[in-house]
């Protein structure tokens, strides 16, 4: 079970609206590499994975994966409070307004909506962590890339603390792959799966 | 702890008051929420650690010190303005459900 703490992990106070980045920011909401994929990934993988070091990392980083989700939620609703019809028009931000108007909605920047088929549940300790060590490259990716079209110094330092924490993710599945690689035959990693034989 | 949630300061807690009622370290909200923040990714980082490296002893130590801080931050900041966590939303008990009446993070004012 989780429970609700009502603060952002890092803060996000952004003075002004620009719903052109805002457009950019939300696919880490629900973009292939975004936050809320992020998550499930992680919190899908948890439940057979048999090493309690490694069921620990995807719990709290699937967990911390949320709190992203929600600063991300927030720069992209601070970006886009209280738009004028005009502003909309002007921007480029109303194919997005005539579905959604001002709400959070999970899509890449292509207008593309959130999908799970953006990552893999696959049930092999070894395959997953890859996965997951990927991932949080395309991530850090995806906000360098980010990072080269923001000039709002309050948009780029609460994405430069999410690049950040992707890095950290990184050296942390990085770990747990070792873990994962001590427990199993050193002369072949491939020998069993420990998620399946057993 | 306070078991009356009518009897004390808390009563007398007012929205916008700047300054936290608790005691003489006159810690702003502003400056303590800043705290709870900074303490919290502390947690946050060396929880991530212990995960994978569960027997370091230097971790741990840290872990115990940051973590009974922020019990202690969160504690204060819900008498003073209002809980941040459902666990503290008692230190703040009026005749009102405060967990509603504070701004939520993504709003003006709210984290």
């Amino acid at each position: 079970m989780w429970n609700y703490e009502k603060r952002l992990q890092y803060p996000v106070k952004i003075t002004q609206t620009n719903p052109k980045i805002a457009q950019i920011i939300i696919t880490q909401f629900g973009g292939p590499d975004g936050e809320l994929g992020a998550s499930m990934r992680y919190l899908a993988q948890r439940y057979t994975m048999p090493y309690k070091e490694v069921t620990g990392i995807l719990t709290d980083i699937g967990t911390e994966e949320l709190a992203h989700l929600e600063m991300i939620c927030a720069i992209v609703y601070q970006l886009t409070k209280d738009l004028t019809p005009e502003e909309i028009e002007r921007s480029g931000f109303a194919p997005y307004y005539v579905d959604h108007t001002l709400a959070l909605w999970p899509q890449a920047a292509s207008g593309t909506p959130w999908s799970a088929v953006t990552f893999q549940s696959k049930g092999d300790p070894i395959t997953d962590l890859h996965e997951d060590l990927a991932a949080e490259q395309k991530a850090r990716t995806t906000y360098d890339n980010i990072l080269r079209l923001v000039k709002d110094p309050e948009v780029a330092d609460p994405i430069r603390f999410l690049r950040q924490r992707e890095v950290v993710h990184y050296q942390r599945f990085g770990e747990s792959l070792r873990i994962v690689q001590e427990k199993l035959d050193s002369k072949n990693f491939y020998a069993f799966n420990p998620e399946f034989d057993k | 702890m306070n078991m009356n949630p009518m009897s004390n300061n808390n009563t007398m807690r007012r929205m916008n008051d700047m300054t936290p009622r608790t005691g003489g370290n006159a810690m702003n909200r502003r400056q303590l929420m800043d705290q709870i923040n900074q303490i919290s990714f502390a947690v946050d980082e060396v929880k991530l650690y212990l995960d994978t490296h569960p027997c370091d002893r230097e971790a741990l130590a840290y872990f115990r010190e940051m973590s009974r801080k922020r019990n202690h931050a969160l504690k204060e900041y819900a008498a003073a303005y209002g809980p941040l966590t459902i666990d503290t939303a008692e230190e703040s008990c009026t005749e009102r459900w405060n967990w509603i009446n504070e701004p939520w993070p993504w709003q003006e004012g709210g984290c």
